[in-house]
């Protein structure tokens, strides 16, 4: 490079420094001034000039300095070898990636393909391709333990996991990996959990943005095929006679409309609850009901059930334990060829919209076109729809002629015919797509009531073809089991099956739980971490300080055991100060006027922690009455609150009152409220 | 490497004995009163009130970013060490050009973009109360 002489570098230095001059500097309002004369409209141009050249200094400074190309990127989008590695950076910022590059003085050169890697990579793709050939098929790796199966798969048995041919068929023998999993463990931490790989968080820290996609700004999608979708298929009468006491009276009348019914799956022996469950009526194909092996094919109607997986074997045993003693009674699994994305926030149905913009025409296809511009609260609660869309290359999108005029068709869900799941064409589910995306997809969009968004069956391999769609849409997050688990406490909804003790999955759920924090605990040495014999007011912590222990109220209340059987879900909230977290135990006045003496404490709110004997009488350790599964600072409440679980011997009739809650690991009690679920 | 840090005093200029001063409190200033002539003041308020010591502390990082005769607000750049010293001297000036000025600092902020934003806030507060006021008048 030659070298500048002296004149030349004057100048660079000079236009330097003009430059560095014009981007710290602010402009002022330079007019002449009358004699100190007030008049409100020049105080108020006065002012706005100001505004504009504040903003204009703060962009011009911001402007000036150099960014490179990663730096401007998202959170989400920064890849640690960004600034050395073109191929890290999104293809819009690559060429101002590479210029940035080839301005740094560093000396690294790229990468030049050499003949001797090529040989060698050349040779090891001919290994494999032999070895390929070669190696045996694997056909099976086993079924799941069920109790029920007949012969002529009339109730099938449960395959464990899904055999895939290719590069990873090998890590997939044990547990089965959700359609997304190549684009997610890049971005999740994953975990496995109930034979599945489940993402449990994205490795950006994303508590907050996950309440801002799910509450105030765009949308945050949930990879939900670790929830297994099946169905149950007989005669209608049958069905609404045998199931109606499982599901619940109103599931019966759903067989007469176009939505999903979501309820609780009870077992009617016990009285017990064994998971949540969202069941969508069918009417299947001639053709589909002839080829099934049941005694009866008049009038045949489908049952379609997505539940949670901790709970599945359990669904599947006591559904299937009332199929085999009736041969007119069919059950399908259909774990692996359908799959679902929920979609949560207040843009989900504009998000789904842009995503879904190639839907075949028909009746259906036009209703989902008619309600592009609304709001999923706008939706009639638990509708569904099921149409196709065009997902092949050549697609082009929806004409928008009408689209935009149109009214929505919100009377289509008024209609009172048997539903329609048969988008999917039942007789093909099974071999759906096995091997590459259907061109034509068929998919059901259903909105759940509890939930703030939509949710989305598709067949499974066509996943992952609307996933990155929706990923690369602008303003869509995902997340993993926290972030769900985060959205249900905002909406204090108790969520599956971690707060719901009441059932097998729970408890399980809690006991592993329990595990994780006893052995994060024990990893601390003990001057660093609580201990539980020690607490304020020299008190010991009641019950098993890593779990909700249920065995003490067992102890209470040697009527009511085992306990968890009558347990009623309640929400949460301080009075005035306090916290909720995890287990906290929840206990209940002792007296009427021991209430009055809280809430005068609890109204001084200078009350010091340590004062202790300002504080009112602590409660006796049998008056605890339940305990909190998931507490935290609610950031949609702007309070903290609590899921838990109480005695329905507490709460009585009552929907709401007074109780005192204690977090775990500490002696101090606080008034709070409680409020029936 | 040590940093240096700084704080940027946002100021405004009042003048208690003009007439309309219990209307609105912020007045324009003259054209004489230029930022030059601002920082000159200062630094003889701060070599007056604190003596040779406190103006060799501040000095070599007192100065003005920002002054708007129109508006009479202004941003002053001090180390921050010594922030309250240049502080307390713009409180203690009681004089520019003749006329009796009050300084009040609105807002100390650590980076200049703060005290920007501060800036435009209580401009947009100003300006939709006054907005308000003018409405009700109308009716």
């Amino acid at each position: 490079m030659k070298r500048t002489g002296p004149m030349q570098q004057e100048k660079d230095r000079d236009h330097k420094r003009l430059k560095i001059r014009q981007s710290r500097s602010i402009h002022v309002q330079s007019d002449s001034l009358e004699n100190g004369a007030i008049d409100v409209e020049k105080f108020l141009s006065a002012r706005s000039f100001e505004i504009r050249a504040f903003q204009d200094a703060m962009k011009r400074s911001k402007d000036s300095s150099s960014q490179r190309a990663f730096q401007s990127l998202p959170r989400c989008l920064r890849r640690r070898a960004a600034s050395h590695n073109v191929r890290r950076i999104p293809k819009a910022l690559r060429q101002r990636a590479l210029y940035e590059m080839s301005l740094q003085s560093s000396t690294t050169k790229a990468i030049e393909p050499s003949r001797l890697r090529f040989k060698r990579y050349v040779r090891r793709l001919q290994k494999r391709i032999s070895a390929a050939g070669k190696s045996k098929q694997i056909v099976s790796a086993g079924t799941l333990q069920t109790k029920h199966t007949t012969e002529d798969s009339r109730i099938p048995s449960l395959p464990l996991v899904r055999l895939v041919k290719g590069q990873f068929a090998q890590r997939q023998l044990r547990k089965i990996w959700l359609p997304t999993h190549l684009w997610t463990s890049k971005r999740a931490h994953m975990v496995n959990k109930w034979g599945y790989a489940i993402p449990q968080r994205p490795t950006a820290k994303s508590y907050r943005p996950t309440h801002r996609a799910a509450f105030t700004e765009e949308a945050i999608a949930f990879d939900m095929s670790y929830e297994p979708i099946f169905a149950i298929t007989a005669p209608l009468p049958v069905l609404i006679e045998k199931y109606k006491s499982i599901f619940g009276a109103r599931w019966a009348l759903y067989s007469s409309c176009s939505r999903i019914c979501s309820g609780l799956i009870k077992n009617v022996e016990t009285g017990r609850t064994i998971c949540p469950c969202l069941t969508q009526w069918n009417k299947p194909s001639e053709a589909f009901v002839q080829r099934l092996p049941i005694t009866e094919k008049n009038n045949v109607a489908q049952v379609v059930l997505r539940v949670h997986p901790a709970a599945f074997v359990e669904c599947w045993d006591y559904l299937s334990g009332i199929a085999v003693k009736d041969s007119r009674i069919a059950m399908h699994d259909w774990r692996m060829q359908l799959g679902s994305i929920d979609v949560l926030g207040p843009r989900a149905n504009q998000v789904l919209h842009d995503v879904l913009q190639t839907p075949i025409p028909s009746t259906e296809s036009n209703v989902w076109t008619s309600i592009k511009k609304l709001s999923h609260n706008q939706l009639p609660i638990d509708c569904s729809l099921g149409f196709h869309v065009n997902a092949s290359q050549t697609a082009t999108s929806a004409t928008s002629q009408n689209s935009l005029s149109q009214k929505p068709m919100l009377e289509y869900w008024d209609a009172k015919t048997l539903p329609s799941f048969q988008v999917f064409d039942v007789t093909e589910v099974n071999g759906i797509g096995a091997r590459n995306p259907p061109a034509i997809t068929p998919l059901m969009v259903a909105r759940r009531r509890e939930w703030n968004g939509l949710t989305i069956i598709l067949p499974w391999t066509s996943i992952m073809y609307f996933w990155r769609k929706l990923m690369f849409r602008k303003g869509v997050r995902f997340g993993g089991l926290d972030n769900l688990h985060q959205i249900a406490f905002e909406k204090q909804i108790p969520f599956f099956p971690h707060d719901y003790p009441e059932t097998e999955a729970g408890i399980k759920a809690q006991a592993v739980s329990r595990e994780d924090a006893f052995s994060y605990w024990q990893r601390r040495p003990p001057a660093k971490r609580v201990n539980f014999l020690k607490l304020e007011n020299g008190m010991k912590e009641l019950g098993d300080p890593f779990a909700c222990d249920w065995s003490v109220l067992d102890k209470n209340y040697p009527t009511l055991t085992p306990v968890r059987f009558h347990l009623v879900h309640v929400i949460i909230t301080c009075s005035t100060r306090g916290s909720i977290h995890d287990l906290a135990r929840v206990y209940k006045l002792p007296t009427k006027e021991s209430l009055e003496e809280w809430k005068k404490h609890s109204l001084h709110y200078r009350n010091k922690l340590h004062e202790v004997e300002k504080f009112p009488a602590s409660p006796e350790e049998s008056n605890l009455v339940g305990y909190i599964s998931t507490g935290n600072f609610n950031l949609r409440q702007g309070k903290p609150s609590g899921i838990g679980c109480v005695i329905d011997q507490f709460s009585g009739s009552s929907k709401r009152g007074y109780c005192l809650i204690r977090n775990c690991g500490t002696g101090v009690f606080r008034l709070a409220q409680w409020k029936r679920f | 490497m040590v940093r240096f840090k700084s704080r940027y005093l946002l100021f405004e200029i009042l003048y208690p004995e003009h007439k309309q001063f219990h209307e609105i409190p912020a007045v324009p200033s003259g054209n004489q009163l230029t930022s030059s002539l601002l920082s000159k003041q200062i630094r003889a308020a701060v070599h007056e009130n604190f003596g040779d010591h406190g103006l060799g502390s501040v000095q070599s990082n007192l100065s003005i970013k920002y002054f708007s005769p129109r508006t009479s607000t202004g941003i002053l750049r001090v180390a921050r060490q010594h922030y309250r010293i240049a502080w307390a001297a713009l409180t203690l000036i009681h004089e520019l050009l003749g006329q009796k000025v009050v300084i009040r600092v609105v807002r100390t902020a650590g980076t200049i973009k703060r005290a920007e934003m501060a800036a435009i806030e209580r401009n947009a507060s100003d300006i939709r109360l006054l907005s308000i006021h003018d409405e009700v008048e109308e009716i």
